[in-house]
Formats: C-alpha cells, structure tokens, sequence
C-alpha cells in the first residue's frame, strides 16, 4: 500500500503540473513519513548538510565561470589558435574541432560549457568550409562530453563528495582516459574527412592568432599548472579560473563590461536554483536509504550473486548504460555512487577507478534519447532536427564505448598518475 | 526491543570499528537483547561533524566521534589536545579515566548528549614529503591542519602557514606541494598509506587525541530505568582500546621505517623549542575558550595533580 | 543579493590563496565564510528561477486537461505549489528554531549557524507567497517559459 503511494504520489503531482523540485520534496516527504522516522523536518535538514560543503563551492564557480566565458571571447581566441595549427592535416578543421573541445574541457567543468562555448565558433566554420552537418553535430555533441572527462570535472568533485575520495586524485585519473578519447575521436574525424584537402599554415596570421589567443592559452596552463604544482586545491581552482576569465574578458581583451557580471552572477543563481535542491534531495534519499542499510543488503546480495570482479564490473557497465539514458550525469553520480562504492570496495576495486568507470560510463547518456543533454542543446543552439542530431552521434558513442572497455578493464590507465 | 544507530568515521577493520562493535556486543549481552546496536562505520551516516549534531537532536541515536567534531558541541573539550598539555599518557589516562570523565559528562548533558566513554586515536606529529626535521625547517612552510582551533594555533605557533583541508585531501596536497607537511594522527599517516608520499615524521607527540562515545539525550530518556543502568554497565574499559591502538601504531610506524620511511625524535632543546611554542598555542587556546574553557583548564591542571602524586 | 553573495565567495577564496602562496598567511576562515556565501546566493537563485518560472517542469501529462478547465486548473496548480512551498517554509522554520535552541555554531568560524540558515525560510516562503499571489490574481502570472530548461 505505501509502495503503491509511493508511485501514486508523482503521478498525482505531475498531473497537477508541479515542477520536479517539489515532485522531489514531496518524494522525500513521503520517504520519511513511511519508510524512515516520521520526522519532515529531516528533509531540510539534509538539505542544509548536503550543501553545507567546502568542495561544493567550485560547483557555483565554475558555472560562472563558464557563463562568463561564453559571454566573453576567452573560447573564440583558443580555437582560431588550435584551427591555424590543424589547418596542414587532410580535414583539418574536423580535428581542430576536437581539439579544441579538448583544450576547452581542461578550463570547463562542464560538458554543456564546452559544448556551447566551441559550438558556437566551430558549428558555423565547419558548415561554411563544405563539412558534412551530420559529422560537424556529432563531433561538437560528443567532443563536448570531454568536458566531464578531462579535468576539472564537476561530476568528479561530486562523486568526490558522496564517497568522500580526493578530487585530486580523481581529476588526474581523468587526464589519460580523457586524451585517449581525445586521441581515438580526433583520429576518426582525420579518418571520415580524409578527402577534404589541406592547407598551408599562414605563420603571419597564426602569429597574429597566437598573440591574440595567447591569454586564453594560458588559461589551462594555469588552472592544470596551479593544481598539480599545489599552488591550489581543485575547489580553489574554480575561484581562480574566474576570477582570471573576469580580468581577461574586462581588462584585457575588454569583450565583456564589469556590470555584465551582474546579468551572468543572476543566470547562474538560477541555474544552482534548480541544481542545488536536486542535490539535497538526491543526498536526503542517500542518507536515508544507508540508514535503513538498503546498500548494505545490495551488497551482500550482489557479492552471493556475483563471484569475480570482471563480472561485476561489466555489470556496473550495463547499469550505467541504461541508467544513463534517463537521468543526468549529475544526479546518476549522487544517486548511484554511495551504492556502488560498498560493492566495489568488497571486490577490491580502488575508489578513484571506480569514480572514472562512473564518469566515463555516464558521459554516454549525454549523447543517448531521451533524455541527452547534448543532444537536446545541439538541437536549440544550432537548430537542427533531433533525429539528425541522435544519428550523428552513433560513431562517436561507438569509440566512448571503446573507451568505457578500455577504462573499465585497465585499471592502470585510470590510476598511473595517482598515488 | 529498541534499536540504536551507531556512527562511527573510523574506517572499517580498524580498532575503532573493532571497539564500537563491542560496545555493540556488550550492550546487546547486558540488556538480554532488549537494546540493539547496529554500527555504521566509514561515515556512513554523514561526516561526523554532521553527524555529531544529528545526535544532539536525536536523529541518529549514538556514536564515537574525534576531538574536532565533539568540540563544535563542547569546546572545551578542545584542551583535552591541546599542544603537550599532559605531561606523559599515563597521566592521561588516569585524568579521563578518573576527573575529566565526570566534568564532560556535565557539559555532554547541556547539550542533550550522554557522555559514554573516551575513545583513542593516539598521538600526532607532522609528516612531510620532503625533509623537515626540526620546528626551524617547519617553520614558513604551508602545513596542512585539521579543521579544528587548536591545529590551526598549534602550527602557527611554530610560524609555519597554516593551511585548512579534510583528511581525504592531504596525500594529494602533500605530493602536489599545495602543503609542506600535515599534522596528523600518527596512526591515520600510516594505515592511509601516506608515508608512501610522505616518507619524513617528526614524532613530536604534540596533541594526544582521544574522542568521545556520546549518545542523544532524547533517546536515552526513552529507555527504561533498567535499561539505562544496564547500559552504563555494559561500558567497554577504555583501557583495552588504548593498548589496541597504541599497540597497531607502534606496529605500523615499524613497518614505515621498514618501508624507507624516516622518523625524528625531537629530543632535549629541540623538544623544548616544541614545547615552549606549544604552550604558547595552548594559552592562545585556553583565551579563545573564555570562561568556561579557564574553568575546564582548572580542572585539568587538578586532573594532572592528583595524578602524578 | 545574489551577485554580492558569488562575487564574496569567489573574492573570499581567492584572498586566502593569495594570502597564503604570496604572503605566507592564508585566512583561516575564508573557505567557510564563501560556503554560506554559495548557500545563499544558491537559495536566492531558487527563488529567482521559481520567479520567472524556470524551474524544470516535466510536461506530460498536461494534455489530460481539456481546453476549457485550463484557466481554473492553472490556478489550481498554482495553489498546490504555494501549499507545498508553504510546507517546506514551515519545516524550514522549526529546522533554524533548532540550531538557535542548540547554538550550533559554525566549524572555524565560532559564529552561530542560524541567521544564515534564515535563508531557507525565507526563500521557501517567499516562492510560497509569489504563488499564492498568482492563485488569487492569475493576470499576474508571467507566460510559461519552462521548456528546454533541462540545459546545464
Ligand atoms: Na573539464
Ligand atoms: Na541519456
């Protein structure tokens, strides 16, 4: 009967056109009433712990950061450097465009930041060079899925959260997987444009570019430099990544006024405000669930059913396939990570692996109906069809699968550059 | 039957986890079955210092926490690691054991805790990846220190940076330089592995770290008269956990020498040097505290008296 | 409000690295101070985005409605909204009465926790209020602008 509740109660909720946020509160409330201790004021104190974390900061910052980014300049300047300097390879701007998501994703923590940021310079170019629409949609939908991949990685701190593992250990286990997808995807879009011909690099205009670009260059070096060498830890970075594109954007290459702030500072509040109580509630449900010990059941019935590691491990595969059709990596993280992480420490898998698996698995369902972020940006930012979009997508979800294999069963690949 | 959750952050396989399961064990046999104690290590349940106030408010029902966490409920209890504020262990010991234990019960009960028993984590000193062996080298560098008042004044007072993050932070910030060294519970560096990054300790015992098993004050008022006496009963002797403990670091900084691992002992002037700094942050300590905390002070300079006598 | 709130979160941390790495003295406080300081702004953004209706709306089962009974179950939602966020100002109260009868006091800082956790009642009953003002007077309602909102 409180089962049937249970599924009642959303429905009841969508048909009187709530929004998810309260869908979620009422979920919660429920939870509490029937499954836990009664107490409704326990949503909203889990609501404060769940955001009452230091390491949640960068999450804000990096929004912004991205957002002033987009309105700025910084992005354009980083692509017509990488674009001179693929201009001699046969589709050279096919690579650059994978590059460039690349070179993006190391300052962006964000897939839909780096898509959005190098789409906007790279989807036109691409078209007006004579690229076929299906492989310029694919490679900007699916490059910019580095951005979750390659570090900073806003999923990473997440995970980083729940399961309390270090985020600096999780974002160098990101960089090698991440370059290997950046190396099979750029080796693809050399391989399907092989017939567009190259061309001579203009050393007068790439010196042009170079002087141009040379501040939005040195902001990977920078924010990448700064964690590894300790000058900050990877929630700092976030501060100093903005702070850094706000002096650039208004007192360098003067593209953006320091009262644009304020509009960019209001469009991220409103972002979190729909993010922020999701997460609550996702962490509300987490504590909840641990309390009445369901991982801990899952676990020992999950160990009695599955005998090896490499079993388990294809099927943490499956689960994240599917699971990342529907909800976004975000919540699939904070929903799925404290539940797995028991299970994977039982067959000894290092938890920093794991949070790779994790990532690099759910970046999938960024490119997957019905619910693809990616897919569904490309289709408002370049005004496409959605069925063109889903189509141009299926050889690059065929080499991140690759990679999911690859990460998956070469712990080492992850791990090398940890400790 | 009444069933209590017990947090613990000690990471399953520890002698933490070890003690809370017997406390588990104990209470379970004194009561007939009657109390049941599910224990939820590794943080399950919240990091402790969520947790610790989830207890205040009688949502999670018991749980051992650190220093640090206890201290956000009751300060005071902050002097209790306070830099070289006993004079050996065995004083220690014989303080909690027999004076303090009644002053925190006092204060636990304020604040809607029961105050069940001392826990030991055992004694800190600072790791570093490169060579840092007296309190000079230290120092001017960036150290790492727990999120608590008196890490932060005990590594300022010896001029070193003080530089605040969690424990799961440090190995990182150690191999990237974003610290010089960490102050840290001797047995955290070595069953964390981070001697493998941080293969220098100096050993200068400067904070003996002991926690605390506190339940919530609602939940127990729940309980029968029988009930409560049975539980009170069915305290672990803090004793056997301490030579647990004192035994695995002992054990485990062996095995960090075995492994190239190297340990200074400050000695003579040196460890006076430490010393004379460490009062200095004890002092410090003791102000911040205000009245309440000259008073506990008082009372632990008592403790100290009547047991070296 | 908002923007004071991220410009000192970012302004805080950035002063205590710059402290720390060029002046050998970080600020203890900082990171703590620019985590009420998210919190805030973060609330702030729930009730802005709750404002110009931007909050993620699963549209499915809106068809059930037949044209004519829109306007009232419009109103009807509406109603239920302000009810629910109500609820949650009415939680969130009890939850800061809490924390001031305990004192609980920030890690660190040693400041007490409750006048920043005023925010949740705030933003829950002000969204509540908002609502309830379109329930009573729908011309006020600004027009539904929570398609592809998913995008992050
Ligand atoms: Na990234
Ligand atoms: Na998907």
């Amino acid at each position: 009967m409180t089962i049937l509740g249970l599924i009642l109660l959303p429905v009841l909720l969508l048909i009187l056109r709530q929004n998810l946020v309260l869908i979620l509160f009422s979920v919660a409330a429920y939870i509490h009433l029937f499954f836990g201790d009664g107490v409704l004021e326990y949503i909203i104190e889990d609501m404060w712990i769940g955001l009452d974390k230091e390491i949640l900061l960068s999450i804000p910052l990096f929004i912004l950061c991205g957002n002033v980014m987009t309105r700025g300049r910084i992005a354009e300047r980083l692509i017509r450097v990488v674009a001179i300097v693929s201009s001699p390879l046969p589709g050279g701007l096919a690579v650059a465009t994978i590059l460039s998501c690349a070179v993006f994703s190391a300052i962006s923590g964000s897939s839909a930041v780096t898509l959005l940021s190098v789409g906007a310079v790279m989807y036109p170019a691409l078209v007006k060079a004579g690229y076929d629409k299906k492989f310029a949609l694919g490679a900007l939908a699916s490059g910019g899925t580095l951005g979750v991949v390659i570090p900073p990685s806003i999923p990473l701190i997440l995970f980083g959260i729940v399961t309390e593992t270090s985020i600096t250990d999780l974002f160098k286990a990101g960089v090698v997987p991440g370059l290997i997808l950046t190396g099979i995807m750029a080796v693809y879009a050399l391989y399907r444009n092989r017939s567009i011909p190259r061309q001579r690099i203009d050393f007068r205009e790439l010196a042009a570019c170079l002087r141009d670009g040379i501040w939005s260059l040195l902001m990977p070096v920078l924010l990448l430099g700064g964690i590894y060498s300790g000058y900050f830890s990877p929630t700092e970075a976030a501060a100093v990544a903005l702070g850094y594109a706000l002096i650039v954007e208004i007192f360098i290459h003067r593209d953006m006024q320091a009262q644009d702030f304020y509009g960019i500072a209001i469009s991220t509040a409103k972002l979190l405000g729909a993010l922020y109580p999701l997460l609550a509630v996702a962490m509300s449900l987490n504590l909840l669930l641990t309390a009445e010990q369901v991982p801990q059941d899952l676990t020992n019935w999950v160990a009695s059913q599955v005998e090896s590691p490499l079993t388990f491990l294809l099927a943490i595969n499956l689960l994240l396939l599917i699971v990342g059709c529907f909800l976004d990596i975000n919540a699939g993280i904070l929903i799925l990570a404290p539940i797995l992480l028991p299970l994977a420490l039982n067959f000894g898998i290092d938890p920093v692996h794991l949070g790779i698996i994790m990532v690099v698995n759910l970046e999938v369902g960024f490119l997957t109906p019905p619910i693809g972020i990616n897919l569904m940006i490309s289709m408002t930012a370049f005004n496409e069809r959605f069925k063109l979009i889903c189509q141009s997508v299926i050889p690059f979800i065929a080499i991140i699968l690759v990679v999911v294999a690859l990460v998956t069963y070469f712990p080492r690949l992850s791990l090398f550059l940890t400790t | 039957e009444t069933k209590l959750k017990y947090a613990t952050s000690a990471p399953v396989k520890t002698p933490w986890v070890a003690h809370a399961n017997q406390v588990a064990a104990a209470v379970q046999e004194a009561t007939g079955g009657s109390v049941k104690i599910d224990v939820f290590p590794g943080s399950q349940l919240g990091n402790e210092q969520d947790v610790i106030r989830q207890v205040a408010r009688g949502r999670v029902q018991m749980g051992a926490f650190s220093n640090t966490a206890a201290s956000l409920i009751v300060p005071e209890i902050s002097l209790l690691a306070a830099p070289y504020i006993w004079d050996n262990v065995a004083q220690a010991d014989c303080a909690l054991d027999n004076h303090m234990d009644a002053v925190f019960q006092d204060r636990f009960k304020e604040m809607d805790l029961v105050f069940l028993g001392w826990t030991e984590v055992g004694q800190m000193g600072y790791a570093s990846a490169k060579p840092i062996e007296s309190l000079t080298e230290l120092s001017g560098k960036k150290v790492r220190v727990a999120p608590s008042k008196t890490s932060s004044l005990t590594a300022e007072s010896v001029g070193a940076n003080s530089v605040m993050l969690p424990i799961t932070e440090v190995a990182s910030a150690l191999q990237t330089g974003l610290v010089d060294s960490a102050d840290l519970p001797g047995l955290a560096f070595t069953s964390l592995g981070i001697g493998k990054i941080a293969p220098h300790w100096i050993a200068t015992n400067h904070s003996h770290q002991v926690g605390v098993v506190l339940m919530s004050r609602k939940v127990w008022s729940k309980l029968t008269p029988e009930e409560q006496t049975q539980m009170q009963a069915a305290r672990v002797d803090p004793t056997i956990l301490r030579k647990q403990v004192r035994g695995a670091e002992k054990m485990m900084f062996g095995k960090f020498e075995e492994a190239g691992g190297r340990i200074v002992h400050p000695e003579g002037e040196e460890l006076d040097r430490w010393k004379q700094a460490g009062e200095q942050a004890r002092l410090a300590l003791v102000k911040e505290l205000g009245d309440k905390g000259a008073a506990v002070y008082e009372q632990i300079q008592q403790a100290k008296r009547a047991c070296s006598s | 409000m908002t923007v004071i709130a991220y410009a000192v979160t970012a302004l805080s941390l950035l002063a205590d690295i710059l402290g720390r790495e060029l002046f050998s003295q970080g600020i203890d406080g900082a990171p703590r101070f620019a985590v009420y300081a998210a919190i805030i702004a973060g609330f702030l953004g729930m009730s802005l985005a709750a404002e110009d209706d931007s909050h993620i709306r699963p549209q499915v089962f809106d068809y059930l409605v037949p044209p004519l009974f829109e306007k009232m179950f419009s109103r009807l939602a509406d109603a239920v909204s302000a009810l629910i966020y109500g609820g949650l100002g009415y939680l969130a109260v009890g939850f800061v009465r809490v924390t001031y009868e305990n004192g609980d006091i920030a890690p660190v800082l040693d400041w007490p926790i409750w006048p920043v956790q005023l925010v949740l009642p705030y933003t829950f009953f002000s969204i509540s209020l908002r609502y309830l003002v379109i329930t009573v007077a729908p011309s006020l309602k600004r027009p539904d602008t929570s398609l592809g909102r998913e995008i992050r």
